[in-house]
């Protein structure tokens, strides 16, 4: 059970930009496990992290945070 | 409907953005070879060619070729329609402000490239133009490009720009498939000219060419065009039929008509069942309806009570009522694509079916709804912070008056030092705000009269003068007094007020006396 509000953010982000159903994505989730979480799927949900968390990564981050503890990471790391 | 966006970037995003109707993205950059090719097989009613304008300067070729391309498409599959996105290019490149000189510079081949394909669409029917600078304009370019996203997987735009373009060409398909509102229903007071008639008077009304005036006139030239488009217009107004009518036939900076509105409700009763009455009139549905009102409380009475009518917020300055109405009513409620001969005979087709004036018949629950308003009084006696507004109010009163006495601040400040009479004021406050003191009614021991009884205008409507003449019932009582007494004088203006003390238990004593009618209680 998750009960960290940012984490559960964060699982609730992804699960609803890949159009997956709830439960599918947990808190080691990365691209190379989801299907849906191709290059485009992954595009959608930085995005979605900028309008979410008022973000911005760059183009290098964006490379970096393909998994859920990595968005995690990132966000922490940006003072969220 | 069914749509097929095609682009010369990745616009992935857009198809969650664009709802209410199904939409299907061409392969990135397939643009030339989905209009061309004979065999082209999309399955939709409406083909979007939506293009990025730096990726389509950098391509002289595509640039040049794609209006004949969308022309010959056009022609060639009338049974489909077409939209296509007008461009905003970045306005600099390392060319610095060459750019903007050059006669074969990027804003020029812009400026090209726009006048070629609204020429497309001029001379062909199935084709519409998207103006996407209308989004550049709203928010500005920094805040819809993103080189991240492009540079990561050639999405140009941030989720504001797919957003805001989803929901314009939501809008935009809509109002081509006739999915648009159909009467814009309108108060006057503070709607559609500043302050008050019934206490200001028609030269006192907010209406001209400077200032507070210009934001109402401004507003009414906005609502004339959507006449223009063939919206109807109705209004709904607390007011006196004759001081609306002097507005409208004698004030010199009115855009609006008496002829311009289909169906007209002024007077006292509830607006829910002018609406109610209005769309049977006019056999139409509520859901065509959109109300503007710049009272909170008469908009929660047409959202709670009439669910499908659409009531947009009022903005809270004049200032913002031209903006406002055409980003929140304008565009929202009655897009127009094109706009046709028989769009404009619309109002004269309507009027002919609408010549029930009779005041409606209620149809709300009234007493529910003012419950729902949690309003709450605040009645003093003989408060002296009140003097000038209690004097003001008799001035500027003059619907809810049952004596239309004026007086001064001297005369109000002696009635409160006298151990003779009583001068009650009325504080009002409800969940949407507080209108402050907006009632006053002053009492006579010695002679048992109540010289002044008034409320303003603004709060017609909510039974609260009952509680102040109770008020004044009860003082009476204590004060030993076995019956009051009210002169009713009537005028051109109070006649909202002619039944009140009837309907409160009082009875006519003298019907003729002083240019009045003499009324009393007896509270013995």
């Amino acid at each position: 059970m998750i009960s960290d509000p940012l984490e559960l953010k964060v699982v609730a982000v992804v699960t609803r930009e890949l159009s997956v159903p709830p439960g599918s994505i947990n808190l080691l989730s990365t691209s190379d496990d989801v299907d849906r979480w191709d290059s485009l799927g992954h595009l959608q949900i930085c995005m979605a992290l900028e309008a979410e968390f008022g973000v911005s990564p760059g183009l290098e981050e964006v490379g970096q945070i393909n998994s859920v503890p990595a968005i995690i990471e990132y966000l922490r790391g940006m003072g969220i | 409907m069914r749509i097929h966006v095609l682009s010369n970037v990745n616009l992935a995003p857009l198809v969650s953005q664009i709802t209410g109707h199904e939409v299907t993205l061409g392969d990135y950059g397939d643009v030339l070879r989905t209009l061309t090719d004979p065999n082209t097989n999309f399955v939709a009613e409406v083909l979007m060619v939506l293009l990025d304008g730096d990726e389509l300067m950098d391509s002289r070729d595509l640039s040049a070729e794609i209006p004949t391309v969308v022309d010959n498409f056009a022609k060639s599959h009338p049974e489909i329609m077409v939209i296509a996105s007008t461009i905003c290019p970045s306005p600099s490149t390392s060319s610095t402000y060459e750019i903007s000189q050059t006669k074969d510079g990027r804003s020029a081949q812009g400026r090209a490239y726009e006048s070629a394909i609204v020429e497309v669409a001029t001379a062909n029917t199935n084709v519409i133009i998207f103006d996407v600078k209308l989004v550049f304009d709203k928010y500005g370019r920094e805040k819809l490009t993103s080189s991240t996203f492009w540079y990561a997987g050639r999405i140009p735009y941030t989720t504001l720009w797919f957003e805001e373009c989803g929901r314009c060409i939501a809008g935009l398909l809509d109002a081509y498939a006739g999915r648009t509102r159909k009467v814009l229903v309108c108060d006057l007071d503070g709607t559609l000219w500043g302050g008050i008639l019934g206490e200001d008077g028609p030269s006192g009304i907010a209406l001209g060419e400077d200032g507070v005036g210009k934001c109402y006139r401004d507003l009414q030239r906005q609502i004339k065009t959507l006449l223009e488009n063939g919206v109807l217009l109705a209004l709904t107004s607390k007011n006196n039929r004759t001081e609306v009518d002097d507005v409208f036939t004698g004030h010199p900076m009115m855009i609006l008509q008496p002829e311009d509105f289909v169906a007209t409700r002024v007077g006292w009763g509830d607006k829910v069942s002018s609406l109610v009455a209005i769309a049977e009139d006019l056999s139409l549905g509520l859901d065509s309806f959109v109300f503007l009102d710049d009272n909170p409380v008469e908009r929660a009475m047409i959202s709670e009570n009439l669910p499908t009518v659409a009531v947009p917020d009022f903005p809270t300055r004049p200032e913002l009522l031209l903006k406002w109405f055409v980003d929140e009513v304008a565009f929202p409620y009655f897009p127009r694509v094109r706009v046709l001969d028989s769009d404009r005979n619309k109002t004269a087709q309507y009027q002919a079916r609408n010549e029930r004036i009779s005041e409606a018949e209620s149809v709300v629950d009234l007493d529910a709804f003012i419950e729902r308003l949690e309003i709450q009084l605040d009645i003093r006696t003989d408060d002296e912070f009140s003097v000038e507004r209690a004097a003001q109010m008799t001035q500027k009163t003059n619907q809810f008056n049952l004596t239309t006495k004026r007086c001064t601040p001297d005369q109000i400040k002696a009635w409160m030092d006298s151990n003779d009479h009583a001068v009650f004021t009325l504080a009002y406050q409800d969940r949407f705000g507080d209108e402050g003191i907006v009632g006053l009614a002053v009492i006579a021991l010695s002679t048992a009269d109540i010289p002044v009884f008034l409320l303003s205008c603004r709060i017609i409507g909510r039974k609260v003068e009952r509680s102040l003449l109770r008020c004044i019932e009860e003082f009476a009582v204590q004060n030993d007094l076995t019956e009051i007494k009210c002169l009713f004088v009537p005028t051109e203006k109070n006649s909202v007020s002619a039944e009140f003390l009837n309907e409160n238990g009082w009875v006519i004593e003298r019907a003729e006396v002083a240019g009045g009618i003499s009324y009393r209680k007896d509270l013995s």
